[in-house]
């Protein structure tokens, strides 16, 4: 400063920190570059007074600060350190101080310094720090398996939900020689796609039914997402209990479902094979009864319309016998029970009906559908027609039913005005077309799939996959 | 003039009490036995060698069909005649290819049962009047194709289309498969069906197994 003030100046305004110069007992600065005014904010006069620097050391740092400076100046000790200053605006500004000791010829000591702000790399850290601390909390507490696998697929990590569920620690799976895949999924299948999937890495849940060290089996379930550097992160979920709940609600309503159409078949047997018979063995009676000689025409008249009467409720009779259960379905199978049914509602309807079938599997008695798919399917056809003649001014309505060894596949259509399949869905229950809902119920029941499409006409579609069994 | 001989197989019992006083009261007719179940209806055919059975379809231990089968095995001169309750025509075929030479519903009027009776007796075949009519009348009648349509010829696009739907496709999903809106599927679907003519989705199938499609 004193041999070539204006070129030092100029080096030290131009310097992207504060360059100073202090007293060595009172740390009173007697120097301050401009750049400190705009770093804290202070006018650089009021940087000059005494006790500047303690004062504005932020509350936690001036204490241990000052000591440091004071313990490494009385060793003649060059030093630096970072700390915290409070601006003029009350901010937090973080310093990295980089202090040299000297000593003036007079034996006077005085110290020279430059302080870098440092603010942005110091949050900058902080941020790095909470992310860290994030990550690290999910992955040690949160009831979610995670494991990072390296590029070469090998297992790296696990964290404590991992170990809690399969009964393997980390250090476990450090010292084996084999993969744990092996233990995990026994089943080469399994392990073949658990190895697709970490390969494949398309952040898409798949179930995978997994052993655990005590062997006992837990229904899980994965999704992977890779990293740039090759290594992936498995993110997995136990859901053993959700699948066995959701079984058991499966298993409930098809027990309901199955009590439903039992009673049902039971009641149109009742109503078709014993009241049907008493109306008819009423209706030989009449018939009887009016072949009798010499009756009075009033007497001829009133049998004529009992005789009516009895046909018209041996009519409704059989309506109902049929709408609850058709002993075709029984008796005769799919095919007989959904040509029977196309009849009647084409009849009843006046409207034209087309039905195809291609598998002897609705016919044939020991190639037969099962029981309760065979009950769905008819249901849906029944619940399907009732929908056309209500709602869609429909012309032609087909039915068509098909299969082979492995699936059935049912599709209703209809060419009348459809309706917004979406908007349904989505629209509050009260609405009469819930049977939507009681068709897709059924189907899934069975294990099968139920689509829906409405446009110009509706179409649903139904396919069955058959297990052999 | 010989009576004929009728055997009454018939589980309910009024109904048989009824039918047999019916039977009995016509001149030339007179019921021979009874039975209330297929097993037993079999058993006195063979003993009875009667000239008709009238059967009821729906019996316990072997139904009317079951038994219609075994009698014609072992008496194939005893005559058929099929008494139901069920209008469906299901039924009726299941039975005609049993065996039986008619096909008479509960429902019927008796003059129609005894003239039934008369006719099959005779050697002849009775279908009651409404069954006749689900025959006739049918609203599933197949149709038969002629080969190649005789109105302009599909397009590549058109044979897709429609053997996709033959296919059990949805519009949607046929949209996706070929990467087109599903408004130009359907237009494609309903210029192809009227090319051929074809009203309804089950004739489209029915089409494309017949040009070997599926």
């Amino acid at each position: 400063m004193r041999e070539t003030p204006t070129l030092y100046s100029k080096l030290v305004n131009s310097l992207d920190g504060i360059v100073w110069e202090a007293d060595g007992e009172t740390f009173q600065f007697t120097f301050v570059s401009p750049k400190a005014e705009k770093i804290l904010g202070y006018p650089l006069k009021q940087w000059l007074e005494p006790n500047f620097w303690r004062d504005h050391t932020h509350p936690d740092d001036a204490e241990w600060c000052s000591a440091f400076c004071l313990d490494c100046t009385k060793q003649l000790q060059d030093h630096e350190f970072e700390y915290r200053m409070i601006g003029a605006d009350g901010g937090v500004v973080w310093l990295h101080d980089i202090v040299s000791v000297k000593t003036e010829t007079s034996g006077a000591i005085y110290l020279r310094g430059i302080m870098l702000d440092i603010t942005k790399r110091k949050q900058a850290e902080d941020e790095l720090r909470k992310k860290t601390e994030i990550l690290e909390k999910i992955f040690d507490h949160i009831p979610v398996m995670v494991t990072f696998r390296g590029a070469d697929g090998r297992i790296q990590l696990v964290n404590r939900e991992w170990e809690k569920t399969f009964g393997w620690t980390l250090l476990d799976l450090q010292h084996r020689n084999s993969d744990i895949l092996t233990d995990v999924y026994p089943d080469p299948i399994s392990r073949r796609r658990a190895r697709d999937l970490i390969e494949a890495a398309s952040a898409e849940w798949l179930d995978f039914k997994a052993k655990a060290r005590d062997g006992s089996l837990l229904d899980t379930t994965w999704a992977v997402a890779r990293l740039s550097d090759g290594t992936s992160v498995s993110i997995g979920q136990n859901i053993t209990e959700r699948k066995r709940a959701e079984e058991e609600r499966r298993q409930l309503l098809q027990r309901l479902m199955t009590v439903h159409e039992d009673e049902r078949r039971h009641l149109s047997r009742e109503l078709h094979d014993n009241i049907g018979q008493y109306l008819s063995a009423l209706l030989l009676g009449l018939e009887s009864v009016a072949r009798v000689p010499e009756l009075p025409v009033a007497a001829l008249t009133e049998l004529s319309y009992l005789k009516e009467t009895t046909k018209q409720f041996e009519s409704d009779l059989h309506s109902v016998a049929l709408e609850l259960r058709p002993t075709t379905l029984d008796d005769l199978g799919l095919e007989a029970a959904v040509s029977t049914l196309a009849r009647e509602w084409a009849k009843r309807h006046d409207q034209r009906i087309r039905l195809e079938f291609n598998s002897s599997r609705f016919k044939t008695p020991n190639e037969r559908v099962s029981y309760d798919i065979g009950v769905a399917i008819y249901r849906v056809v029944q619940e399907a027609l009732t929908n056309a003649s209500r709602h869609s001014n429909a012309e032609v309505v087909s039915v068509i039913l098909e299969g082979d060894n492995n699936q059935v596949r049912v599709i209703v259509e209809d060419d009348g005005s459809g309706f917004d399949v979406d908007t349904f869905l989505s629209s509050p229950v009260e609405n009469r077309r819930l049977g939507l809902m009681g068709m897709q119920e059924r189907i899934q029941l069975v294990g099968g799939e139920f689509k829906i499409e409405s446009g110009s006409g509706t179409t649903i579609v139904v396919t069955i996959p058959l297990s052999e069994s | 003039m010989e009576k004929l001989r009728i055997l009454l197989a018939e589980d309910h019992r009024i109904l048989r009490e009824g039918l047999k006083r019916l039977i009995d009261e016509q001149p030339n007719m007179e019921v021979v036995g009874e039975a209330d179940n297929g097993i037993t209806a079999w058993q006195k055919t063979k003993e009875l060698e009667p000239d008709i059975v009238l059967m009821d379809i729906s019996m316990p231990r072997l139904n009317g069909a079951e038994a219609t089968i075994k009698i014609k095995e072992c008496c194939p001169n005893v005559k058929i005649v099929a008494l139901t309750g069920h209008r469906a025509s299901a039924y009726l075929n299941e039975v005609l290819k049993a065996g039986a030479s008619g096909y008479v519903l509960k429902q019927a009027a008796v003059d129609e049962l005894i003239e039934a009776i008369q006719i099959v007796a005779k050697g002849g075949n009775y279908i009651d009047r409404a069954s006749r009519d689900f025959i006739t009348h049918s609203p599933l009648n197949k149709r038969v194709y002629k080969g190649e349509s005789q109105g302009k010829p599909l397009s590549q696009r058109e044979i897709q289309i429609l053997s996709l739907v033959a296919n059990g496709y949805t519009n949607k999903e046929i949209a996706n498969e070929l990467a087109i809106s599903v408004k130009t599927v359907e237009t494609h679907k309903a210029n192809s069906m009227q090319k051929l003519d074809l009203k309804s989705r089950a004739e489209i199938v029915d089409y494309a197994r017949f040009r070997g499609w599926t």
